[in-house]
């Protein structure tokens, strides 16, 4: 590059490679005064490509350096990208102004955005970071005392002679920790161990010390879910409330869920390192690498390198990874994950040096990961952002287990509806074993309709039957004459069989569904009743198919053992002189032989007569053309047959082709289910339906099953959150009168906060939760995370966060102007009813609709290829050819991510000519010359497209030495490294690729997190954050403020962001959220009333809960009293 | 059709309006039980405004002075009550007046009105599901357009019959007691302070909703033409028929179905008073089978006077899966009597 095309940001170790225009030099020598466009507004402004920027007053404050000025020649280049814009069908006039924002921001510390958030979040890191720091350069731990007392609460021990000493909770502020649970006995914690620089600590439950412990029992809301556990902040273990308190374990999520004031309401200021998470940052690996760690296979030659810098997330392989040494034992656990609690009392001494050792492994740990992890994240951003992240809190009350209770109920009505169901179909079936009507019968006719009878046995001769004495009490004459009339047919009982069938006269099949009647009455039963009937019938049976006639495209499902679950095509008409069970002659009514089918009857016709050659033939050599001839046969029908179903060469009665249903993860998996999830929403799309118009109990059985799978899935993780109540003395004053009615308590999700490696947060219940649907049963879970009376909480999704980070990277790199790359633009100007935002206009390329655009857009830009994308327009449209596939996908990468092109190196220019080369003629050239292609060419960059700038930025990052995240230069894993291989050959190419944008994102969240604590100090509580979602709790009155400061800090950290690589200005479009929820309950949207079967009136009638508020900057101003946030109390304090 | 007018149920099935009732009288057997009574004072029409009347005063005192062991928060009071019906929308046909109102009021902690609410909504709606043909025909349907009082509520639970349209078969509404009146007080049966409740109250018109079961027994889209009534709540539970396969009317074969008859009804089992019939061929039989099964007895003993007055072995026909299978005439009426039992 040129000296004109490189700039170096001072305060940025980013160096910014722009690309040259043409042939164009720019000269910044000829700098001219940009014009305003709109000279009646001073605040207006719009950039080189007319997207609007932020206004004036913002520019000033947040870019304080910078003037907006433009030179001649950067106006030149602006005509060369509006003309690429143009040819995307982009119009860059086609835009109108946004309304101005006047905010007066709190002045920045330092020079520039840059420097303020280095500098508030050093700040905020410093008080924890000093104690962190402390136990790292802690290199001997004080000694382990020789026995531990047993005392209930918490025992400090001297150094120096192990004295034991009862103390209210340890002295220090910075601990490491671990917590033992006896699983058996509950969540609650049993014993915990504590080092600090000083002295050891060791905890242990008064549950464990008294026998029977006297805890207060608190009545459960509902008297019939008393078998729900109920905790109270009693059994936790207490650390004190003192300022500023660090707290390190492994997976310390875990731990700090059993620590009694990380319930309270009110935050206290201390913070959880988690040495799992640190892991995961330095040496975090791919899911396939993590497949490969757990394998016992032999590693290939090419894994050893990264299996040496990697292990699994465990306390013992990542000691192993970092300290090596003898492994840790890990046999005592076993007796706190199925002993009781009499074994752990039993054996409290050798527990107590399990859970201390596993403390000082983790100090261990700690002192060799922390300044890898500190080298490789320099930026005290991330680590301010994983430890607020490590403090989620989630409010619920007394409606958490109303939910819980009216879920499960509604689970258990449905599926006793739906059983219901299926044992009226089973009944009326029956009726067709008159007549042998069941061979007619396209579902049933396979099962076996045979009947067993009743028969009294043979009475050896010259025997008599027992008499039986029948009670003659309290009867009539007539009566009793009746009764020793028939005496005698009562005796012939002895001749009935010892073991008496069930239900001699029905069909076996059905038999197997019933259960055996109790052998005699009474009439008070405390077990579950016998029902006459299907009783042991349900959707995940074989019959359940057959019972409601399903048809896979209209064809009826027929199930072999060997492919699982298809369906039947017939393609032989009236003739066969076979004898077949099947009812072809019913199949054929239902369903005419399709002309795919026909076609390979006629060559099945000729194949007959084949076989029935005299067998002379060779066998072997019949059976070599037999299979030949299959393959024919299937290249035939894919040919021809246009549905889904998947051939699997199998002809029944010679009359039908069976094709299998077709499974989720390819066509070698069999379908066990054809009710499963994976097919429920391929009833609505008419693939699957019953064949049976009169059958309405299909249709409302696979709506039945369809609301049910949500709450089976996440049945057990949601009943296993530990909720802990507090009583009315643990909840501020405000609080106390609500608390005798309701009752108040917490969760606190246990969020691993670097999980991935893109280090983005992980965990199972609360950040996989999708949101509520009409047709699921208890997806109004995160509704049920409910701001105590006084509260609100507060929170904001990013708009398009990584779509954003993705284009800003292109737009820096190809022009160093927002939006001057079609993607960028579209992602800051698009608009869908313009029609000329990305997926739109995907859609109109690929001739598909903005929905199905939209996913395979994102799928594109996390890395996907062409082939995914074919996979996915089939998936969408399963009557979509795979050639049909193949060119949509192929005219939909050509538009966005654009031709491939190699550039020849500049050694090769002279004697080659230097123009774009594909990658086959670039391949041929170096064949031509017998040097390897990236000998003679430059990395491959794409071209033309509308994301090409993007790909290329992305893949320039990825392909370095050492990836850096652009935002905050943090590292990629140890175990994604490059070892020298050459550019493009990397293996881990797409999932680096990748990681640049979800990394990125990742910064951009602690970026937030940092930028809320220094607007909002501790006035707002951290409650949880997915992916491009934060909220947070605050007072009613600061609520107001708080989306505020939401806005403000979106626009601080784009601002941040943007800066970082090399633009010193922002879109008024990204600034602010478009918009931020102010409300009572966590949810998607504040007017999201979460009606679900489970909750079917809804939140507003249901549970008297009413819509939320939605701000925009503009009312957010208005409701926090003015645009002056200088004037906040709290904040005027730190400024002084 | 939506205006058929003046229904009224014939003997068969007031027969099983009488079930129906018994079954309510049972459900949530810990209610106290007012009696029925025919007063001249109509129900209340408004669906809140009953609280305002005199008889619901009268009946909450009396709850209080006969009961005081169950005047407590929660409890429940029923009563029934013959009056013109309230309910003249949303049904496809109009009951002959007047009809029988069988209603039921929770008293319930006025904090937890909404909770205990819906419970009372599922429950109710789960109990119409229970006695029915088809279960999924039942909807809850709130009440909006109704003008209430603050934090009332009302929903209907209605039977839904396709393109017909649908029948109300229980009103359920929920009211608060007003504070200020001390007369209108009840202890929490858990902390013992007084408050004034909440009421759900719950409506049940009997004719109308006999109707609506029967018409479900009807709605099934099989081929039969049964009336598919609820085994439990049948008026006839079984039938017994006699087949005679030989030529001359056999004696024995009446005496075998007269005492067979006679076991079950003195086990308690609801027979058709007629006794049971006799057939001499199997077109005779299929005759008599499909008049049960229109009835909608759901089973009907076989007995015939080969096998079964030789061994003992008779058919036990049911109305659902048309089939029959083999009982010893020792199994009686133990067998039965399980296949009936009201859980």
């Amino acid at each position: 590059a040129t000296k004109a095309g490189r700039e170096h940001y001072a305060s940025s170790s980013v160096k910014i490679y722009r690309k040259q225009i043409g042939k164009t030099k720019i000269k910044p020598e000829h700098v001219l005064p940009s014009k305003t466009k709109d000279s009646t507004n001073s605040e207006y402004a719009e950039n080189l490509v007319k997207v609007q920027m932020i206004s004036q007053n913002l520019h000033a404050q947040l870019f304080p350096q910078t003037k907006r000025e433009y030179s001649e020649s950067e106006h030149l280049a602006a005509k060369a990208y509006t003309a690429e814009l143009l040819r995307h069908g982009i119009d860059v006039a086609s835009i109108s102004p946004m309304p101005d924002v006047k905010l007066k921001l709190p002045p920045l510390r330092g020079k520039n955005i840059e420097e303020h958030f280095l500098a508030i979040a050093k700040e905020q890191v410093a008080p924890y970071k000093t104690l962190l720091q402390a136990l790292v350069a802690c290199k001997e731990l004080p000694a382990k005392p020789k026995r531990w007392a047993f005392y209930a609460g918490w025992t400090a021990y001297d150094p120096v002679d192990g004295t034991a000493t009862p103390v209210a909770h340890p002295l220090e502020r910075g601990i490491i920790f671990d917590v033992e649970v006896c699983v058996r006995a509950g969540k609650d914690p049993v014993l915990a161990t504590a080092v600090s620089t000083k002295r050891w600590y060791c905890w242990v439950s008064p549950k464990l010390t008294k026998h029977r412990l006297n805890v207060p029992h608190v009545e459960p809301i509902e008297v019939d879910s008393n078998e729900r556990p109920h905790y109270t902040l009693d059994e936790l273990i207490p650390l004190g409330l003192s300022e500023h308190s660090l707290v390190v374990g492994h997976n310390v999520s875990y731990d700090r869920a059993r620590l009694r004031e990380q319930y309270l309401i009110e935050d206290t200021n201390t913070r959880f390192v988690d040495t799992m998470s640190l892991h995961m940052c330095v040496s975090g690996v791919t899911s396939y690498q993590r497949a490969m760690l757990k394998s016992k296979k032999e590693p290939t030659a090419e894994d050893l390198d990264w299996l040496a810098q990697s292990s699994l997330n465990n306390l013992v392989d990542v000691h192993r990874l970092y300290c090596g040494g003898e492994p840790l034992s890990k046999e005592p656990r076993n007796i706190f994950v199925e002993g009781t609690l009499e074994q752990v009392r039993q054996q409290f001494q050798s527990l107590v040096n399990y859970c201390a050792g596993d403390v000082e492994a983790t100090h261990r740990i700690l002192c060799k990961l922390y300044p890898l992890y500190e080298e490789r994240f320099p930026h005290p951003v991330t680590l301010a952002g994983m430890l607020e992240m490590g403090s989620a809190y989630l409010p619920v009350n007394s409606n958490w287990e109303r939910y819980i209770r009216d879920a499960q109920l509604s689970y258990e009505d449905l599926s006793i509806e739906a059983k219901y169901h299926l044992g009226r179909r089973a009944e009326e079936a029956c009726a067709l074993l008159h007549g042998e009507e069941y061979r007619k019968n396209l579902w049933l006719w396979d099962e076996d309709w045979s009947v067993q009878p009743l028969k009294l046995k043979q009475l050896p001769k010259r025997k008599k039957v027992p008499t039986v004495q029948l009670s003659e009490q309290g009867l009539s004459v007539e009566q009793l004459r009746l009764q020793r009339k028939f005496q005698h047919l009562y005796e012939q009982r002895a001749l009935l069989p010892s073991r008496r069938p069930l239900l001699p006269g029905y069909p076996q099949w059905y038999r197997k569904l019933c259960r055996k009647p109790p052998p005699s009455y009474k009439a008070d039963l405390d077990e579950e009743p016998w029902t006459p009937g299907a009783c042991d019938i349900s959707t995940g049976m074989q019959i359940a198919a057959k019972l409601l006639s399903l048809c896979w495209e209209s064809y009826p499902l027929h199930y072999l053992r060997e492919h699982g679950w298809g369906f039947l095509v017939p393609f032989r008409s009236s003739g066969s002189q076979l004898s077949s069970d099947l009812p072809i002659q019913q199949l054929l009514a239902r369903c005419a032989i399709p002309e795919f089918a026909r076609k390979l009857a006629v060559g099945e016709e000729a194949d007959l007569a084949m076989d029935q050659l005299p067998k002379q033939m060779d066998e072997h050599l019949s059976k070599r053309q037999f299979y030949k001839k299959i393959s024919q046969r299937q290249q035939q029908l894919e040919k021809q047959y246009k549905g889904s179903g998947v051939w699997c060469n199998h002809v029944i009665d010679d009359c039908c082709f069976f094709l299998k249903l077709p499974h989720k993860n390819g066509s070698s998996f069999r379908v066990g289910n054809p009710l499963s999830k994976d097919f429920l929403n391929k009833f609505s799309e008419n693939a699957l339906s019953s064949g049976d118009p009169s059958c309405q109990a299909a249709t409302r059985v696979v709506e039945i099953a369809r609301m049910m799978s949500y709450w089976r899935n996440n049945r057990d993780r949601i009943l296993g959150q530990m909720v802990v109540w507090l009583q009315s003395e643990q909840l501020p004053t405000e609080l106390q009168s609500y608390g005798q009615r309701i009752l108040y308590g917490a969760i606190l999700p246990q969020v691993v906060v670097a999980g991935t490696l893109t280090r983005r947060a992980m965990e199972s219940t609360w950040m996989t939760a999708s949101n509520s649907r009409i047709n699921r049963i208890g997806s109004e879970l995160r509704s049920m995370v409910q701001a105590p009376p006084g509260y609100k909480l507060v929170g904001a999704d990013v708009d398009s966060q990584e779509l954003w980070i993705a284009s800003v990277l292109g737009d820096a790199y190809a022009h160093g102007e927002h939006g001057a790359t079609p993607l960028g633009w579209m992602t800051l100007s698009g608009n869908k009813s313009n029609g000329n935002d990305m997926h739109s206009i995907t859609a109109k390329v690929a001739g598909i609709s903005r929905d199905h655009a939209k996913v395979l857009n994102y799928a594109r830009i996390y890395g996907a290829g062409q082939q995914f994308a074919e996979t996915l327009l089939q998936q969408f449209n399963p009557s979509l050819s795979a050639t049909d596939a193949k060119s949509k996908a192929i005219k939909m990468f050509t538009a966005t991510k654009g031709k491939r092109v190699y550039r020849l190196r500049e050694e090769f220019r002279d004697e080659l000519e230097d123009i774009a080369y594909s990658s086959y003629d670039a391949r041929r050239l170096a064949l031509q010359c017998n040097r390897p292609v990236n000998e003679m060419f430059h990395r491959p960059s794409w071209q033309g497209g509308t994301e090409s700038a993007m790909f290329n930025r992305l893949e320039e990052i990825a392909t370095r030495e050492q990836p850096e995240t652009p935002f905050l230069s943090c590292r990629l894993s140890r175990a994604l490294d490059s070892h020298g291989e050459a550019d493009m050959d990397q293996r881990f190419l797409p999932t680096r690729v990748n990681w640049v944008v979800q990394s990125g994102a990742v910064d951009f969240l602690h970026l937030m997190l940092v930028s809320m604590r220094w607007l909002l100090g501790p006035h707002a509580r951290f409650c949880l954050s997915f992916h491009d979602e934060l909220r947070y709790l605050v007072k009613d009155e600061l609520a107001p403020k708080a989306a505020l400061a939401m806005h403000v800090t979106n626009l601080l950290t784009r601002a941040f962001c943007a800066s970082r690589i090399g633009l010193k200005d922002l879109p008024m479009s990204v600034a602010f959220f478009s918009s931020v929820e102010v409300d009572t309950v966590l949810r998607k949207e504040c007017t999201m009333d979460c009606q679900t079967p489970s909750n079917p009136h809804g939140l507003q009638i249901g549970y008297g809960i009413p819509p939320g508020e939605s701000l925009s900057i503009h009312d957010a101003i208005v409701k926090a009293g003015g645009n002056d946030i200088t004037q906040w109390p709290w904040l005027q304090r730190t400024n002084n | 059709d939506a205006t058929t007018p003046n229904i009224k149920l014939l003997s068969h099935g007031s027969a099983y309006a009488q079930q129906l009732q018994q079954h309510w009288l049972k459900m949530r057997h810990l209610a106290v039980n007012l009696d029925s009574h025919s007063s001249t004072e109509t129900l209340s029409l408004s669906r809140f405004g009953f609280v305002h009347s005199q008889l619901f005063s009268q009946h909450f005192q009396q709850l209080r002075k006969l009961h005081p062991s169950k005047a407590k928060c929660p409890t429940l009071l029923k009563q029934q009550h013959t009056s013109e019906t309230n309910n003249n929308h949303h049904t496809i046909f109009q009951p002959a007046q007047p009809v029988t109102h069988l209603i039921t009021d929770f008293f319930v902690e006025p904090h937890r009105g909404l909770e205990h609410f819906y419970n009372v909504q599922r429950e109710s709606k789960i109990w119409w599901m229970r006695y029915s043909s088809n279960p999924s025909r039942y909807a809850i349907v709130p009440q909006p357009d109704l003008e209430k009082p603050a934090d009332s509520q009302a929903i209907d639970i209605r039977a839904s019959f396709g393109q017909a349209g649908s029948v109300t078969v229980e009103q359920l509404s929920l009211v608060h007691l007003p504070t200020e009146n001390k007369d209108f007080q009840l202890p929490d049966a858990r902390i013992g302070i007084p408050h004034s409740p909440a009421v759900i109250r719950s409506v049940i018109e009997l004719e109308p909703a006999s109707c609506a079961l029967l018409l479900d027994g009807c709605d099934h889209g099989r081929e039969t033409r049964s009336l598919l009534l609820n085994r439990v709540l049948a008026p006839y539970q079984c039938a017994v028929a006699g087949i005679q396969k030989t030529e001359h009317s056999s004696e024995d074969l009446h005496d075998l179905c007269a005492h067979v008859s006679d076991v079950l009804l003195r086990a308690r089992l609801r027979l058709q008073t007629e006794g049971y019939a006799l057939s001499t061929d199997s077109a005779q039989l299929t005759k008599q089978l499909e008049t049960f099964d229109r009835l909608g007895v759901p089973y009907t003993l076989l007995l015939d006077d080969q096998q079964t007055l030789s061994n003992g072995l008779l058919q036990l026909r049911s109305r659902d899966t048309q089939l029959a299978e083999t009982v010893h005439i020792s199994d009686l009426p133990d067998y039965l009597l399980n296949i009936f039992r009201d859980y």
